[in-house]
């Protein structure tokens, strides 16, 4: 009795230590991080343009924040749409053949490497118009993350009691109304924390971008059909220069974007927090 | 109706930002805007615009220096936008159209080159010296203290030289103690321009190189089929491998080697003479190399690197080599091209001065840079 009791406890010693170790990588870079980056982070490092590798100001990462910014709206405002409505779809419909197979699809493609897709992006959207342009990396993007959306929002209306789908129906609106105006209000929660997770997943995405932008040092927006920048686009190009300037703007860049991605969680937690049906 | 209200709500939003975006985007200089100024001394049309550009990793610090100053001197007027995405990258970016113009380590391929020909021709010339040097990680020996010839490198890399005491290299060393260690040949894995001058310098001094091995932008190096060769990706992934791996040999380019503090090895060059990349021996080199280059509407392909590495005089470098800019004869955008021709003329005369030129890289001779103020001409 007692021996099988102490395997148990060694056993759950075991699992708890092995949960602990799967969640110390995430402290460690966090910290990592913020301890070489934050000290170059400053409200001019948020606007400046970047700065020569030698000689010239201190820089900052301005056009590649403002481009992150807009791209991330954009993708959200392509893929959000796409993904939400996919989403109730596969949800109440998925009986049927077209939901079925769509659902598969989208599995597949969650899996896609994004890569792939930027290279996609770049054959339609970039090579035809003959120029880099910042919407043909919004449309990357939001592909990326259509397959988050509609499988998190399918989750999320799947959540829903039955019975209460049914009184909705029951009221005598019609459909569309019952769905957005009704149980959309029983599933919030899922499909914002949905939209949230697209958007770190746009925030965070180099791969759909490096075909697709080009990236810009001296202007934060010229238009959708012009290029644009990106915070790890930035990164993932002063990162690999021999210049200790350009690392330490590499470093900002990145304590910045982890600092977008962990606000984007922060506030999804206290959504799913507040909000309760 | 609480969700009612945030849908509302988030549709506003949603044409809010629509509409900023379109609005900015009408707001934002756009490269096609014309403004007619008169200036006090000339009346010169002022041109407002940006210019998109990218290629050659090599030249991109040297280029976001450039873009940086000639920004501030025209206070904003002019934004040159140039992104690494290397030499082969650009160049296919440039024929498809997608970019002004394109920055390269070789010049264009024959066949891109004749295919530009057939419509409206090309322009393509240095606008700066770069070098490629061989470096080592040998514990105790110092930096710029190991003498080696090219076909002793040549001979590294094909495997026949194993260790660091073979005669021939102890040879070429008396002076140094040199340890019974196996060589580590570290090159480049990814296509590259370096991986090209280096190449062409090995055929060039050995022909038992230029048979088995040859020159391009990647190789089949014959070391690596003994086990001894390590590949990086990048000169940064070959300065890493060699600070991993002690005893080790490798080419990174100048202004890297430097930056990562690496130990440079001595080379000698075709006068027999031990040099390294100075000031004096790369003006030695560029001065031999002066009356072969072709001008700037020319094919360079078959000249650039393999006849220009390894150059005659006393005290030449022989892994002497340019980056190049690429740009088509005709524009659509007439704008574009007083701006194209704006920038790079500013490039090939103030921009060579010592304040504009980052450390590691190295300024054209007037007579160099001479090329591409010619070519500039036929802009239109």
């Amino acid at each position: 009795m007692n021996k099988r009791k102490l395997k148990e406890k060694i056993m759950l010693g075991t699992i708890s230590l092995l949960a602990t170790i799967s969640a110390i990588p995430i402290f460690m870079i966090i910290i990592n991080i913020y301890s070489e980056g934050l000290r170059y982070v400053s409200l001019s490092f948020l606007i400046d343009f970047p700065p020569p590798p030698i000689g010239g100001k201190a820089g900052g990462i301005g056009p590649a924040l403002a481009g992150s910014l807009i791209l991330m709206s954009l993708a959200l405002m392509i893929g959000g749409c796409i993904g939400f409505f996919t989403g109730l779809y596969l949800s109440e419909f998925s009986h049927t053949k077209l939901a079925q197979y769509t659902q598969l699809f989208l599995q597949i493609m969650v899996e896609f490497p994004t890569i792939i897709i930027g290279l996609f992006a770049y054959s339609i959207l970039v090579v035809p118009l003959k120029r880099f342009n910042a919407f043909a990396g919004a449309f990357a993007l939001s592909v990326v993350i259509i397959p988050y959306i509609a499988l998190n929002v399918r989750e999320a209306y799947k959540s829903i009691p039955y019975s209460l789908k049914e009184a909705a129906l029951s009221l005598g609106i019609s459909h569309p109304k019952a769905y957005l105006r009704v149980l959309l209000s029983a599933a919030r929660r899922g499909v914002l924390t949905a939209l949230l997770i697209g958007m770190a997943k746009a925030a965070g995405e180099t791969a759909p971008l490096l075909f697709t932008i080009l990236g810009t040092s001296f202007s934060y927006f010229e238009g959708l059909d012009k290029p644009i920048n990106a915070i790890p686009l930035l990164i993932y190009n002063f990162a690999l220069s021999p210049y200790e300037r350009w690392h330490q703007v590499a470093w900002g860049a990145s304590a910045i974007l982890l600092s977008i991605i962990l606000a984007i969680f922060v506030i999804s937690r206290i959504v799913v927090k507040e909000v309760k049906i | 109706m609480k969700t009612g209200k945030i849908l509302i709500l988030a549709t506003v939003v949603i044409i809010v930002v629509i509409g900023l975006l379109l609005f900015s985007g009408l707001l934002a200089p756009a490269t096609t805007s014309v403004t007619e100024t008169k200036t006090e001394i000339k009346t010169t049309s002022v041109y407002i615009g940006t210019i998109n550009g990218a290629g050659a990793s090599f030249l991109n610090p040297q280029m976001q220096a450039w873009a940086s100053k000639f920004y501030e001197l025209t206070k904003g007027r002019i934004s040159v936008n140039y992104q690494s995405i290397g030499s082969g990258a650009g160049q296919s970016n440039f024929r498809e159209g997608l970019i002004d113009f394109a920055g390269s380590d070789p010049p264009l391929k024959k066949d891109i080159y004749n295919e530009f020909q057939a419509k409206g021709g090309i322009i393509q010339f240095p606008v700066i010296v770069g070098t490629v040097v061989v470096v080592h990680n040998i514990p105790n020996v110092e930096s710029e203290k190991l003498k080696l010839t090219g076909e002793v490198v040549a001979r590294m890399y094909l495997g026949e030289i194993m260790y660091w005491d073979d005669p021939r290299i102890k040879e070429l060393n008396p002076e140094l103690n040199l340890p019974h260690e196996k060589i580590i040949a570290v090159h480049r894995s990814d296509g590259s321009g370096t991986t090209r001058v280096f190449t062409a310098y090995l055929s060039k001094v050995l022909e038992d190189w230029k048979e088995k091995v040859g020159s391009d932008f990647t190789v089949q190096w014959p070391v690596d089929q003994l086990g001894n060769g390590v590949g990086g990706k990048g000169n940064e992934g070959v300065a890493a491998a060699i600070k991993q791996n002690q005893y080790s040999i490798g080419y990174v380019e100048t202004a890297y080697a430097y930056q990562v503090g690496l130990k440079i090895a001595l080379i000698k060059n075709r006068d027999e003479q031990y040099v390294l990349p100075t000031d004096k021996s790369i003006r030695s080199a560029l001065t031999a190399l002066t009356k072969i280059l072709p001008k700037a509407h020319e094919d360079w392909s078959s000249i650039f690197p393999d006849e220009t590495v390894d150059p005659p005089g006393l005290d030449s470098y022989p892994l002497t080599s340019f980056s190049f800019i690429i740009l088509k004869q005709e524009y659509k955008d007439p704008v574009k091209v007083a701006i194209l021709k704006e920038f790079f003329e500013w490039v090939l005369t103030e921009g060579q001065k010592k304040e504009n030129i980052v450390p590691g890289y190295d300024p054209l001779p007037p007579e160099v840079a001479e090329i591409g103020l010619e070519g500039l001409k036929l802009l239109r």
